[in-house]
């Protein structure tokens, strides 16, 4: 468990993926602070040829960053909406220098687009946050009872279901959504869209409680660590079932407030991948 | 850790995407078509029935609209709007003359109304697909000119895709007016069972496509491309 949190998740390579054996081209990454929480779900591009690196570096890259600003105690990102925009910017900026850099020094020439991928984050300490959003896939915040959808982040589609849009794009900066989460938010969901059609109910705006309850039920006991917990996930996006809905890869982060512990510094990400 | 050892949680999963992808055939019901080639259209379209609705996902995002070309000059809606999972393949008859033209430009306009609707009940869809099969040259050429045009600027703007199907069609030009610098695919041996499971492939393809995938379906063997 981490701090005032306990964060768990998953991605699941989608039968899509396993039958042409490509690999999973979602991620995710997530960190606490002391009781502030950093999570992000990156979905790469199936025409990608890179996507999963995409996903991979901007999960990790930005969790980072942030991390980095909250431990600096540069904390102007949490007052205000614009704060976090400049300094989002700045990181995205960065993120794509290096994935240029990096594809350069390994002599591959490729281009931004051969890592398009999805941005899913949140930035939360008690009392309030943001989520942070460029394309599809969503974010919930739910209130302590899970009666209430006290913040949503929806995904971004062209006119089509199959187009979205990408940090990876020339103009990422007019897709980067920020929306704001009230101190009511207790529990968070984040997802790529492989996942949506099954945890959100039909309106596609709130959780579905026939999947959002059994899990949730499982993961906030106190005798499920979490490794356990994001294996127990795992296997659930990685049902049958789960793709008989849905063939792309699917990932989920929950995470629940838990009652506040004695302060500790605790950097840790238990990553499941399949 | 061992998979056996890892909990079930015990969720319960269902299927909440509203994601359509419409799908309209326009199919050549003209006095040419009549006997076995119509015969085995009319079996092509049981077997898309049949392997649409054993797809667990594609039947319930594709949706079908049937057109047909023939009697005197008419367009017929052999089944409007369905949901593949509740179609039921229509019987096509052969006679009469080809209007194609009347036909696309029913088929763009039904795809726009249609399109409309999903907006308004906030329903996703994917680009919308028009298969055009038959056997001859349509016999409404001014209208098939002025619809040909409309449908290369509708697939300019990325509202539609358009794919002709010959069957033994000898003078492709007119068929080409819809796929300028493109290719028409021309169906050998009357295989219509292979152009159905092609068919069915494709939509089923595209019903689930995710964004930035590229969909890819084999063309088999009974469907050439004629440039």
């Amino acid at each position: 468990m981490h701090g005032t949190w306990k964060v768990v998740g998953a991605s699941a390579r989608g039968e899509a993926h396993i039958k042409s054996e490509l690999p999973c081209q979602d991620h995710h990454h997530f960190e606490v602070f002391n009781d502030i929480l950093v999570a992000i779900v990156c979905d790469g591009a199936g025409s990608a040829s890179h996507s999963d690196q995409g996903a991979r570096m901007g999960s990790e890259y930005l969790t980072n960053a942030l991390i980095e600003e909250v431990r600096s105690q540069r904390v102007n990102m949490f007052q205000e909406e614009a704060a976090l925009r400049e300094l989002l910017e700045i990181k995205i900026q960065e993120l794509r220098a290096q994935l240029l850099f990096q594809s350069k020094v390994n002599t591959s020439q490729l281009d931004l687009s051969s890592f398009h991928a999805t941005i899913v984050g949140l930035l939360f300490r008690p009392g309030g946050g943001f989520f942070f959003h460029i394309g599809d896939g969503a974010a919930l915040a739910l209130n302590a009872d899970h009666t209430d959808t006290v913040a949503f982040s929806a995904p971004e589609n062209g006119e089509f279901a199959d187009q979205t849009y990408f940090y990876t794009i020339d103009n990422w900066k007019e897709h980067l959504r920020i929306t704001t989460i009230s101190e009511q938010a207790h529990t968070f969901l984040l997802m790529s869209d492989g996942t949506m059609p099954f945890c959100l109910n039909r309106s596609q705006r709130h959780v579905e409680p026939r999947f959002f309850h059994p899990v949730n039920q499982y993961l906030v006991q106190n005798d499920v660590s979490t490794d356990i917990g994001s294996q127990a996930l795992l296997k659930t996006l990685s049902s049958d079932r789960a793709n008989s809905i849905s063939k792309d890869d699917k990932t989920l982060v929950w995470a629940s407030a838990i009652t506040r512990m004695p302060t500790t510094t605790v950097s840790d990400s238990v990553l499941v991948h399949s | 850790m061992n998979v056996n050892n890892i909990p079930d949680i015990p969720v319960d999963f269902i299927d909440n995407s509203d994601q359509r992808t419409l799908c309209v055939l326009v199919l050549d019901g003209s006095g040419s078509m009549s006997g076995q080639k119509i015969n085995a259209l009319n079996a092509g379209l049981v077997s898309l029935q049949n392997s649409l609705q054993k797809d667990t996902v594609a039947r319930g995002r594709v949706r079908l609209l049937i057109l047909r070309v023939g009697d005197s000059n008419a367009v017929t809606v052999e089944s409007d709007w369905t949901d593949a999972i509740n179609f039921t393949a229509p019987t096509i008859l052969a006679n009469g003359t080809t209007p194609l033209g009347k036909a696309l430009n029913l088929a763009m306009d039904k795809i726009d109304e249609e399109k409309n609707n999903m907006r308004n009940a906030g329903v996703a869809y994917t680009r919308p697909l028009v298969w055009i099969i038959t056997d001859g040259e349509p016999t409404d050429m001014l209208e098939w000119e002025t619809a040909a045009s409309r449908s290369v600027n509708y697939m300019r703007d990325k509202k539609i895709q358009i794919y002709c199907i010959g069957v033994e069609v000898t003078d492709l030009a007119p068929l080409k007016l819809t796929q300028p610098g493109s290719y028409i695919l021309q169906l050998a041996n009357l295989d219509f069972s292979e152009l159905f499971n092609f068919l069915s492939a494709s939509v089923s393809s595209v019903s689930k496509a995710t964004p930035g995938a590229n969909v890819q379906v084999t063309v088999p063997q009974a469907l050439t491309i004629a440039a």
